[in-house]
């Protein structure tokens, strides 16, 4: 309530980006905005300046058609100037195991009742792609400056609506903020245990606060809910801009990659680490697109 | 008759034999000096002297170059300055000298001044007592005029000398001043220097003094021969111990202890290198625990740390106990083997009779203890045992005697002995009365012939299979007795009464290993499926729990399934009804769980790990031992006339219950179990009191030689297992070797005496041989405890109790309780410590330190620093200082939460400072998990195993677990009351609805002399004292009406102020209140009714705990409610708004008071009003309440 004000600005602020996603985006099922990843619009803007295809650091462009893959995996690490995007898809290998909805326990309060709470350990979606894996390269050889402030200007949204976290899984940059929000009529706790941020502050009905991130860590965190034991979330809180979340389909896209070999690290909540927690070596190619599509084997999904 | 020369005897020869024997003389002279010169001290004293002065040399050295580094440019410039001022003296002599002279004159009238003044002051002082007189009489008006005239002119004149003497004094400054100027202030300059070479000139003088003393020409000549004999530099040094007495059999005689006369550097600091840095020749070197060791408070009031022995400032001082009472051995001694040092193996025994001749000396009593059993005097005085933690062995054998229950047979303790006292302990074996209604008869028998045969760990010893009853011949009547000691315990079982038939059917057996996993039975007990390498590596350790039985083979216990089921769910539901005080707690559990954990239990298969062989009770050879040992114990009752007759009236059946009854009554069960029939049975062992100092011609030693060397002698010297030191000390017939092998080998003491000749069948030895009996290293653990009751009187000045603190005192008792009901399976007394070594690479081992400051430092955003951290300081826009890495070790405690690849994080549970940031609790730090020093924690096995385990398989986060597991105990002295500690101990009830286990009620006390009481209040004190805090009451100030009234004036509405916080504030979202339900629903309940907290909690903790919960327990659900900055918290009353520490302490009062609030609420009517008034049944779904004044949003559904 104390902050209610702020509510109203964020939303008027987020139009103008929404519309930007729209068009830069070639997904016809109008503005897709990526849940974890809320930027600003004049930074957006600063970042197209310097670089002519950078958009928003982590937003998804939906729909992108599966392109070949670049071979990616090489065994010198290749030196290069100049930036690239990176992009591609995470899915399933196998059936999916289809998690039943959670379980609420005794009289829950109605407000989280109104709907089945889902299971988002495991989020399947057309063509078995994966909606909340992250894929981040932890440490990058170099960092682009647009893509850099555009990160760490960017303001994230956490909400608690109908007694689940949404986003599921967000990723955000040192220097950002995440604005945690409360929709529901019932209070909630955010207790993260997040290393370096972690917090647990009681956020009561139509509250809204701010967390700064001011450290990173090296692997995504878990946040809970303790009043309602069902609730969790993860956040990967990164001091360089180089992540995104999958969305329904699977599909990501970071842009401003340095060019040459990163390592880079495919977190989903099921199986924790798709690669090896150090990374892959991935070629970007400089000035160009580089698709690298990653897979989940089902059978290692945690049950 | 004409005197003559001729003499009686020959003039010559006797000139002859006079100087015969005068040269004799002479020579006995010489050699008698010589001999008294050479005393081997006086040689090992010389050597000291010359070892003392290079350590001196060293020193000084030391210092000079210490000086050197640190003051040498100081030195330099101070010594210029000193020189120029020498010259500056030289050229100013003419007018010094002439300053001089006037200074002498000054100095003379000043005095004169003096003089006058004081003479003045008399005077006044008698013209005023003239005034006085007058006045008395009433002469006042002479007395005005006397005053006007005479007093007032004396007092101006004194007045006069006054000022006159003030400025002479002023001028008699100056003048001294300006010669020191003359000087060029010389006398400072040369007190600065003395101050800058201080530490180098301390030495040089005890080098001086020492030189005097023993090694300068002086000392020299008074340490000739001869010369020797009257003040020589060697000396024998004694410490006399007059109340400190030593038996000697008839008188108590004083104590005088020599030791320090060749231990010359025993008392100094320093000592433990010899000079060059290599470790001291053992005879010189300095205490090992001459600095280290003890805490002490020093004149300030500070804790400092002190030595343990030998330090004046610590507990044992040397000149107040001396070394004998703690080492044994002769303190009169100056001689190696005179004063009965004792080797601590044959290897250093060969060394000592090479190098020092020595040898045992059989005719001293008390010889000193060798290294092995140094621990055990340390119960000559600490008869609490658990008060000297630091002697890691005693304690491993007292627990041991404890927990194998030697006391069953052996008194230790008890009415009019001095020593410890173990008479509470309890029996440690299963209630028999009703054993019947548990196990099979069948099973019982082979398990009395060999109980280790099914379960190798057991506490129950053999009492056959042993070397003086395992002869072919001797089976038949071990057989015999084996079945009548079973006959007898299945004919007098009854059934237990309040056993009952299980009211539930199982459920399925999957979820009764999952309760069993869930309920805590892994904290006391081992399973094969719970097997160590079921569990993450990290964590097996904690799945060996051994402190009850080992469940595996359970049941092969049970004569039917049907039996066991009913058995065991109702023993698991409430253990007590079988055996009142079993160390088997009362889980607090449901039918339904004890019912599946009983199921799940019985489908494992059990099976004899081990066959026992054991002829059938009605075997024709057990039948013909059964009749022999009727004979023999008929033969005792009856005539021999009468005893054929007898043995031929009885049944079967009554053989077996009377030899079952003798054998019961021979070998002592009825020590360790309870047994119908033996109820006023006293113990059948040996007291142990004052064993350790049992003369050995005492002993029974039997043919021990014999046996020993008749056994096959093994590769490693050993013979029968007894090792080459212990074979050693049984042919020398000692009180150890006595021990060693009645421990290890109990019976063998009857070799070649079995022969029924010799000793009849029960008149043979019956100690019977425990499951350690092979492993020397818990065997030696109990003989440190059985060699240190020596049962010597100690006067009352040297015991702990005058001079510990009760505080010491209790948290000894209590360790013995923990003890005793395994606390530590469940709960952690001590976090894991974390240590980077001193000189370590500081960045090896905080790999990400940088951030953890920063993290650390932005945390205290949230923290009342000023009220609960004045130290600390926070400012949002200032960096967090952190000073360089000065090479020193340092220690971290806490809870490891995760580790990423080799980063292991550590949440701190206590503070710590480092490189002069301060972590406070629930602080992290990251570590490098392969070069950090890991200590493990104290106690917690269970909550460690079962939170890791569901981490790993649930992804869960490990911290988050604890929130349902057994809380750690740190901290709780200072959280919880003692009185209600001590209450829920005895009726533990639910604290936090929603835990994994609840707290399970233990079957406290041993009997009407020892009730249930005293444990529960020792257990209860053992948290306050070890936490400092007070006990055992605590006083409420927050409860005071002063204070309350203090309250009300200062914030109007106070507790109503505070009702309105927890009510519309986030407390009622997990917490019921009364009988009012949380709001976030039955199943989310995770907070304790704060109905319960004001009997609960300390009022500082709960300040604390409302104020940032964390800080407290790092990985707690509760979010802190109140911030310090920041928004208000919802439902803050007007008089307390943007005042967030009242807020806190509004909430704490409230709850203090809470009994106080409910009444004011209903008496104000506001309750009815009150969203959480309106009861709510748990299984309704709830309604957002019509909030107080319809403000819906704060006290509606949150």
């Amino acid at each position: 309530m104390t902050f209610a004000w702020f509510r109203n600005s964020l939303i008027l602020s987020v139009t103008p980006l929404a519309l930007v996603v729209t068009l830069s985006g070639c997904g016809g099922e109008g503005p897709n905005v990526d849940e974890a990843i809320i930027v600003s619009a004049p930074d957006a803007t600063t970042a197209t300046k310097s670089a002519p295809d950078a958009t928003t650091p982590a937003a998804p462009s939906a729909g992108a058609t599966p392109a070949a893959t670049t071979p990616a995996a090489s065994t010198a690490a290749v030196t290069a100037e100049g930036w690239g995007t990176l992009k591609g898809r995470v899915s399933l290998k196998g059936t999916d195991p289809k998690f039943p909805a959670l379980g609420l326990g005794e009289n829950p309060s109605p407000v989280c009742t109104t709907q089945p709470i889902p299971n988002e350990k495991l989020v399947v979606g057309a063509d078995n792609g994966i909606k909340y894996a992250i894929v981040y390269i932890p440490k990058p050889t170099k960092v682009n400056e647009d893509a850099k402030k555009a990160a760490q200007t960017a303001t994230v949204v956490f909400d608690q609506d109908k007694c689940v976290f949404k986003p599921h899984v967000l990723a955000a940059m040192t220097g950002a903020k995440i604005k945690i929000r409360s929709s529901d009529a019932v209070g909630h706790n955010v207790d993260s245990k997040v290393e370096n941020n972690s917090m647990n502050s009681a956020i009561g009905s139509g509250q809204e606060i701010d967390v700064p991130l001011t450290s990173a860590a090296r692997r995504p965190g878990l946040v809970i809910c303790d009043i309602h034991s069902w609730m969790t979330a993860y956040w990967l809180i990164l001091d360089n801009p180089y992540f995104a979340v999958t969305d329904e389909k699977g599909n990501y896209e970071i842009k401003n990659v340095p060019a040459g070999t990163q390592k880079v690290v495919v977190w989903q909540e099921g199986v924790t680490f798709v690669t090896p927690t150090s990374g892959q070596d991935i070629v970007v190619a400089a000035n160009g697109e580089t698709t690298q599509d990653f897979s989940v084997d089902a059978a290692k999904v945690k049950k | 008759m004409p005197a003559n020369e001729e003499t009686y005897r020959s003039q010559t020869t006797l000139h002859v034999v006079f100087a015969i024997s005068s040269i004799a003389m002479t020579l006995a002279i010489v050699w008698m000096i010589m001999a008294d010169h050479l005393r081997p001290w006086k040689q090992v004293q010389r050597e000291f002297h010359a070892i003392e002065h290079e350590k001196l040399e060293e020193s000084k050295t030391e210092k000079l170059a210490e000086q050197k580094t640190k003051n040498q440019s100081s030195i330099t410039e101070v010594e210029a300055k000193i020189a120029a001022a020498e010259q500056l003296a030289i050229d100013n002599s003419r007018a010094i000298r002439q300053k001089e002279s006037e200074l002498k004159k000054l100095d003379g009238a000043m005095v004169r001044l003096d003089t006058e003044k004081k003479f003045q002051k008399a005077e006044l002082d008698s013209q005023r007592s003239l005034y006085d007189g007058m006045i008395d009489r009433g002469e006042e008006r002479e007395a005005r005029r006397y005053t006007d005239s005479v007093i007032v002119a004396s007092e101006v004149k004194l007045g006069e000398l006054t000022r006159k003497y003030e400025l002479a004094a002023a001028s008699l400054g100056s003048a001294r001043k300006e010669i020191n100027g003359l000087k060029g202030n010389i006398d400072d300059l040369r007190k600065e220097k003395d101050r800058l070479t201080r530490e180098a000139d301390r030495v040089e003088r005890v080098i001086v003094q020492k030189d005097k003393q023993y090694y300068g020409i002086g000392a020299l000549i008074r340490g000739l021969p001869g010369l020797d004999l009257a003040a020589p530099p060697t000396k024998i040094q004694q410490i006399s111990l007059p109340e400190l007495t030593i038996n000697y059999n008839f008188k108590d005689v004083p104590r005088y202890d020599r030791c320090m006369t060749c231990h010359q550097g025993i008392d100094r600091i320093g000592y433990d290198k010899a000079p060059g840095g290599q470790p001291m020749k053992s005879v010189y070197a300095a205490h090992p625990f001459l600095t280290t060791g003890a805490i002490t408070i020093d004149p300030s009031g500070k804790e400092v740390e002190a030595g343990l022995y030998v330090d004046s400032n610590g507990p044992h001082g040397l000149n107040r106990i001396g070394c004998t009472i703690c080492h044994g051995g002769n303190g009169s001694g100056t001689d190696f083997t005179y004063s009965s040092h004792e080797p601590n193996d044959p290897h250093e025994k060969h060394e000592w009779e090479k190098e020092y001749s020595w040898r045992e000396m059989h005719h001293w009593d008390e010889p000193m203890l060798p290294t092995r059993f140094l621990e055990s005097s340390c119960i000559k005085c600490h008869h609490q045992v658990t008060d000297v933690p630091q002697a890691t062995k005693l304690q491993a054998g007292f627990e041991r005697i404890v927990k194998f229950g030697c006391t069953g047979c052996h008194t230790i303790g008890g009415e009019g002995s001095f020593g410890p006292d173990l008479t509470d302990e309890r029996q440690v074996g299963p209630n028999l009365k009703h054993i019947g209604s548990k196990v099979s008869k069948e099973w019982t028998a082979k398990w009395i012939k060999n109980p280790h045969a099914f379960r190798p760990d057991t506490r129950m010893p053999r009492f056959y299979d042993v070397t003086n009853n395992n002869k072919e011949a001797d089976q038949p009547k071990v057989a015999a007795e084996v079945h009548s000691m079973a006959h007898y315990l299945f004919a007098k079982s009854t059934p237990p009464v309040e056993f009952v038939e299980p009211p539930v059917k199982e459920s399925g057996t999957d979820k009764g290993k999952e309760l069993f996993l869930q309920k805590g039975c892994l904290a006391c007990h081992a399973h094969k499926e719970t097997a160590p390498e079921s569990f993450p590596e990290s964590v097996r350790e904690f799945a060996k729990a051994n402190f009850g039985p080992n469940l595996s083979n359970i049941s092969a216990k049970f004569a039917s399934k049907e039996n066991g089921q009913k058995w065991l769910a109702n023993w698991i539901k409430a253990p007590e009804a079988y055996h009142a005080k079993s160390l088997m707690p009362n889980l607090q559990l449901s039918w339904q769980d004890s019912v599946d954990i009983a199921a799940w239990i019985l489908t494992i298969p059990g099976e004899w790990p081990k066959e026992v062989k054991l002829a059938g009770e009605n075997d024709p050879e057990t039948k013909k031992g059964l009749d022999e040992l009727t004979r023999l114990y008929k033969s005792k009752l009856v005539s021999l006339s009468e005893l054929d007759g007898a043995v031929a009236a009885m049944t079967h059946d009554e053989k077996l219950l009377f030899v079952g009854e003798k054998t019961i009554g021979r070998l002592g069960c009825f020590g360790c179990h309870n047994i119908a029939g033996f109820e006023s049975y006293k113990p059948i062992g040996t007291p142990l009191n004052a064993w350790g100092a049992k003369s050995p011609t005492k002993l029974d030693y039997g043919h021990i030689t014999e046996y020993l060397s008749d056994q096959k002698l093994s590769d490693d010297e050993t013979r029968d297992g007894t090792d080459e030191y212990y074979q050693e000390k049984l042919v020398e017939h000692t009180r150890s070797g006595f021990l060693y092998q009645k421990l290890h080998r109990p019976r063998s003491y009857d070799y070649k005496k079995t022969d029924e000749d010799l000793k009849a069948w029960d008149e043979r030895l019956r100690m019977p041989q425990f499951t350690f009996a092979d492993d020397p290293k818990a065997v030696e653990e109990v003989m440190t405890f059985v060699l240190g009751l020596t049962g010597e009187k100690i006067a009352a000045k040297y015991l702990p109790k005058s001079y510990s603190t009760p505080a010491k005192f209790a948290v000894a008792d209590g360790a013995k309780l923990l003890n005793r009901h395994n606390c530590t399976g469940c709960h952690v007394l001590e976090m894991p410590k974390f240590s980077l070594a001193k000189g370590t690479n500081f960045e090896e081992v905080f790999t990400d330190f940088a951030t953890n400051v920063k993290v650390s430092y932005n945390a205290r955003a949230s923290d009342y620093l000023s009220t609960f951290y004045p130290k600390l300081k926070y400012d949002p826009k200032a960096e967090p200082v952190v000073a360089e890495y000065m090479g020193e070790a340092i220690t971290i405690e806490g809870m490891p939460i995760g580790q990423f690849e080799d980063d292991l994080t550590v949440q701190l549970w206590k503070q710590v400072t480092i490189r002069g940031h301060t972590f406070n609790p629930s602080d992290t730090l990251t570590l490098n998990a392969k070069n950090v020093i890991k200590v493990p924690a104290v106690g917690g096995d269970f909550a460690w195993l079962y939170a890791t385990m569901v981490a790993e398989q649930s992804g869960g986060d490990f911290g988050a677990l604890w929130n349902r597991l057994p809380p750690p105990l740190l901290r709780e002295g200072k959280k919880v009351q003692t009185p209600w500690l001590t209450a829920f101990f005895k009726d533990p009830y639910v604290v936090r609805p929603a835990t994994n286990l609840r707290m399970p009620k233990f079957h406290l006390g041993k009997d009407d002399k020892y009730p249930a009481e005293i444990e529960a209040a020792g257990l209860a004190n053992y948290f306050a004292a070890k936490d400092r805090a007070e006990f055992p009451y605590q006083s409420i100030p927050e409860r005071e009406q002063g204070y309350l009234a203090k309250q009300e004036s200062d914030h109007p509405g106070y507790l109503n102020g505070g009702w309105s916080l927890m009510t519309k504030g986030a407390c009622i979202q997990c917490h019921a209140i009364g009988q009012y339900m949380p709001t976030g629903g039955a199943a989310v309940v995770n907070g304790p009714n704060l109905r319960q907290v004001a009997n609960r909690f300390r009022p500082e903790y709960l300040a604390e705990w409302l104020a940032n919960p964390k800080r407290l327990i790092p990985y707690t659900a509760m979010p802190q409610n109140v911030i310090p900055s920041g928004p208000e918290a919802p439902g803050a009353p007007k008089s307390m708004t943007a005042q967030p520490l009242v807020q806190v302490k509004a909430i704490r009062d409230t709850l203090l008071n809470y009994v106080q609030t409910i009444e004011s609420q209903m008496a104000a009517g506001v309750a009815k009003a009150e969203p959480t008034a309106t009861p709510k049944p748990p299984e309704a779904p709830k309604t957002p309440g019509a909030g107080a004044g319809g403000d819906g949003g704060d006290g509606g559904d949150r």
